[in-house]
Order: C-alpha cells, then sequence, then structure tokens
C-alpha cells in the first residue's frame, strides 16, 4: 500500500495538529511534519494546505519579525480550527479502530 | 556578496516562475500565496543544499502542486499567453539542460557572447537590405555596415525598454535567420548568383566527362538498343528512373575528333537529344581529291543473349508460319 497516498489524505489533520501543539510559519510546519514521520510530503502540499485552512477559517495568521529575514508569517489554530481537530481526530480515529477491527478478524482467520 | 546576490536572483526567478502558473487566481489570493511562497524559497535555499529546483521540483510542478493541496482548480489557461507558456518551458527545459554535466558551464558562458552577437546584427542587417534591394555587393557597403555595427554595439550596451524593445527583438529575429541563411549560402557555395550579380564571373565548372561514361571513364557516345529477337530499333526514347531524358551529352573532340552528331529535332525546332541512336556521322579526308567526306557512323556488332544473331529471320512481329515449322539447326541459336 502507498503510504504517502495515506499521509497525503490525512495531511489536513496532521497540519492542524502541528500547529495546535506549538503556532508555527510555513517552513517550520514542514520540517515538524517531517520530523513526525511525514518524511516525504511536499513542500508544496503543506503551503497549499495552510492556505486552504487559513481560507476556511480554521487558522489565523501574524507576522513575527525574525532575527536575519525580513518577517515570517505565523500560523495559529482558532476556535474554528480546534473544533475541526476535535472533529477530525474522531473520524480519523473511529477509521483506524475500524481497519485494526478489520485486520484482527483476518490474523485470527 | 555575490553568493547572496545569487541566491535572491534563484529565489526572485522560481517564484516569478510560479507565479506566472498561478497568474488566473484573483490578485488578493495571489499576494497572499507569494507572502508565504518567497519566504519558503528563502528557507530552502539558505538550508538546503543545490538548486530551489533539484529541491523543490520544477516551478511548474510545485504551482500544480500548491493548487491542489490548496483547494484551487488546475490551471485555467486564459490568463496564460502563449508567450508566459513559451518562456515557462524554456525555462523548464533549460533547468533540465543545466543538470547534464558541462551543460552549466557552456550555458553560463552563451552570455558573454552578446557583444559579439550586437557586433554582428548590425551589418546583417544592412546586407539584407542590400540583398532584398537586389544592390550589388561591393567595397562601398563597409562604410554603412560599420556603422550598423556601431550604432547596434552602442544599442546593446545602453539596453532598452518599453515598445523599441519589442522593435529590437524582432530585429534580432530577422538578423538572426538572416545570418544563418547567409551561413548555409556560403557554407554551400551559393553566394556565386549575388557575386555574378555586382560582375564577378561565377567560376565555371569545367566538364571533364560527358554526362554517359562507362564505369571506367570512357565516354558513352550513343546509344544501340536491340530487342530480343536481336532486331536494332530505331527511334527509341530513353529515360532514366526519375524520368528525366538520358542523353549522352556533348561529346568531347578529344575523345572521337571525327564524330559529328546530327540530332533529330521536334516540330519547334528543339533536339531530341534523348532519341536514340543519334545520327552520327564520321568524317574523314579524301586525300584523293582533299575533300571531306561524311559518312554515316555504322552501327556496332552485337550479340543479343538468345537472339539469332539480329538475322532478318527473326524479326518478324506475328506469330511467323515457320515457328511451327522443323526447329532451325542447333548451331543457329539457343531458343
Amino acid at each position: 500500500m502507498d503510504a504517502s497516498q495515506l499521509r497525503k489524505g490525512v495531511l489536513d489533520l496532521a497540519v492542524l495538529a502541528v500547529i495546535s501543539r506549538a503556532d508555527g510559519y510555513g517552513y517550520d510546519i514542514v520540517r515538524r511534519l517531517r520530523e513526525a514521520g511525514f518524511d516525504d510530503v511536499g513542500d508544496a502540499s503543506v503551503y497549499g494546505t495552510l492556505r486552504r485552512l487559513f481560507a476556511g477559517g480554521a487558522l489565523t495568521s501574524y507576522v513575527k519579525p525574525s532575527g536575519e529575514g525580513p518577517h515570517r508569517k505565523y500560523y495559529a489554530v482558532n476556535d474554528t480550527g480546534r473544533d475541526l481537530l476535535e472533529e477530525s481526530g474522531k473520524t480519523w480515529r473511529a477509521f483506524v479502530e475500524a481497519v485494526d477491527a478489520l485486520l484482527a478478524r483476518e490474523d485470527a482467520a | 556578496m555575490s553568493d547572496t546576490v545569487t541566491v535572491r536572483d534563484e529565489v526572485g526567478a522560481y517564484a516569478d516562475a510560479v507565479l506566472r502558473e498561478l497568474a488566473d487566481l484573483p490578485e488578493a489570493e495571489r499576494a497572499d500565496l507569494v507572502d508565504d511562497l518567497e519566504q519558503h524559497l528563502a528557507e530552502v535555499a539558505a538550508e538546503g543544499e543545490g538548486s530551489l529546483a533539484a529541491q523543490l521540483g520544477a516551478p511548474e510542478t510545485y504551482a500544480a502542486e500548491l493548487r491542489a493541496s490548496a483547494g484551487l482548480s488546475a490551471f485555467a489557461a486564459p490568463h496564460h499567453s502563449w508567450r508566459a507558456q513559451l518562456r515557462a518551458s524554456a525555462e523548464q527545459a533549460g533547468v533540465r539542460l543545466r543538470s547534464l554535466p558541462g551543460a552549466a558551464a557552456v550555458l553560463d558562458f552563451l552570455p558573454e557572447l552578446r557583444p559579439a552577437w550586437w557586433l554582428v546584427r548590425g551589418p546583417l542587417l544592412v546586407l539584407l537590405v542590400v540583398v532584398i534591394q537586389g544592390l550589388g555587393l561591393g567595397v562601398s557597403l563597409l562604410v554603412p555596415m560599420a556603422a550598423a555595427a556601431a550604432a547596434s554595439v552602442a544599442l546593446g550596451r545602453r539596453g532598452v525598454r518599453g515598445h523599441l524593445r519589442a522593435a529590437v527583438t524582432v530585429a534580432n529575429v530577422i538578423a538572426g535567420w538572416f545570418g544563418l541563411w547567409l551561413l548555409l549560402m556560403l557554407l554551400g557555395g551559393g553566394l556565386g548568383s549575388a557575386a555574378a550579380a555586382e560582375g564577378y564571373a561565377p567560376m565555371p565548372v569545367p566538364v571533364t566527362s560527358p554526362f554517359l561514361t562507362h564505369p571506367e571513364g570512357e565516354p558513352i557516345t550513343n546509344l544501340y538498343v536491340y530487342d530480343a529477337n536481336g532486331r536494332q530499333l530505331e527511334d527509341v526514347y530513353v529515360y532514366d528512373g526519375g524520368g528525366r531524358p538520358v542523353e549522352v551529352g556533348p561529346i568531347d573532340a578529344a575523345v572521337i575528333p571525327e564524330l559529328e552528331t546530327d540530332y533529330e529535332r521536334a516540330a519547334d525546332g528543339t533536339p531530341l537529344t534523348n532519341r536514340y541512336p543519334l545520327d552520327q556521322y564520321l568524317r574523314s579526308f579524301d586525300e584523293a581529291d582533299g575533300s571531306v567526306v561524311r559518312r554515316p557512323r555504322p552501327a556496332p556488332e552485337v550479340t543479343i543473349p538468345g537472339a539469332d544473331d539480329g538475322s532478318d529471320d527473326r524479326v518478324a512481329p506475328s506469330p511467323a508460319p515457320r515457328a511451327s515449322v522443323a526447329p532451325t539447326p542447333a548451331t543457329s541459336g539457343v531458343r
């Protein structure tokens, strides 16, 4: 099974989860996702996802001046984002349980 | 310091290429995307190794991925001019080309050749005008050509903007194509006609052999055609595989000095040069009375395989009664 397709499917959830732990700017979020195991996620995919979540009202953004560069756009999860994360988290866990149950029956058989 | 400049240029070029792919989006949306994009590219360039294209893929790919994950529709072409597409594909080809070993060095060297092009394009345009107007080539052309070279170099050094820039591009393209054509003509020696117009005679091409020769180079002076029965055919027109008349051509006097050819002529007087055998005569000097005697050149003596010595017995085209007669003696043929 192609794991990258699976990861792509839950990228929204992963991005929300990463930001909910700590605010971050685009590339920082890419890095944290990679560290968490999303190693083959495309940079542009993360930026696009951020863009969509922001446009959908799940994220807020603010500009923070950085030491060397001009500024960085940070993203934070707002209430809508937190609700979405909770919803998506439930859906994900239910999905995982269902797949696990199926796999357990396969093993027993 | 120059490193910083290069990095910034690369980021700018990559960002421009991505934005071109997003040209159909509303301005506000694009502005938001750019904000993140340049920041991102600068970060990747500062941290990773290799070019941005090597790390992130081609700008077009990046843009497509961005669109897909941002939930934007795939690129809608209307705002995308063919020029932008051309430029994008050229850039992509350039990125691919650069990845070839040694290609980067050659590509980086190309801009250094620009002054040479500035020097050449002016005179090329002058030459083009001369050729179009059908004027002659001559030393007097050197003055306008030198002036054109100087003007073109000055233009190249100063650089142009706006409408003039489009005009220069057009002139560059015209000069380029004309230069290429000129080069091919020179290589092909086809400039002879232009030189002839000026009064230089084109170099005469020495005709060293008749049109038709035997493999060893001996000229073929006439053709005699026989049918399967060994009968010599008269007034036969001969053509090659391309449908062109086959001619023996002018017979060099050095080959057979006494040979004379009288061509049959069409109603309008044009010689029928591929109608064989040609009427040929051999001149000889009659020592008795000091006159020149012309006698027909005799047909060669040949043996047609399977034919009966060319004797008249076999000539009859209709099923001759003699076919039913007892076979001729074995000595007369193999049929």
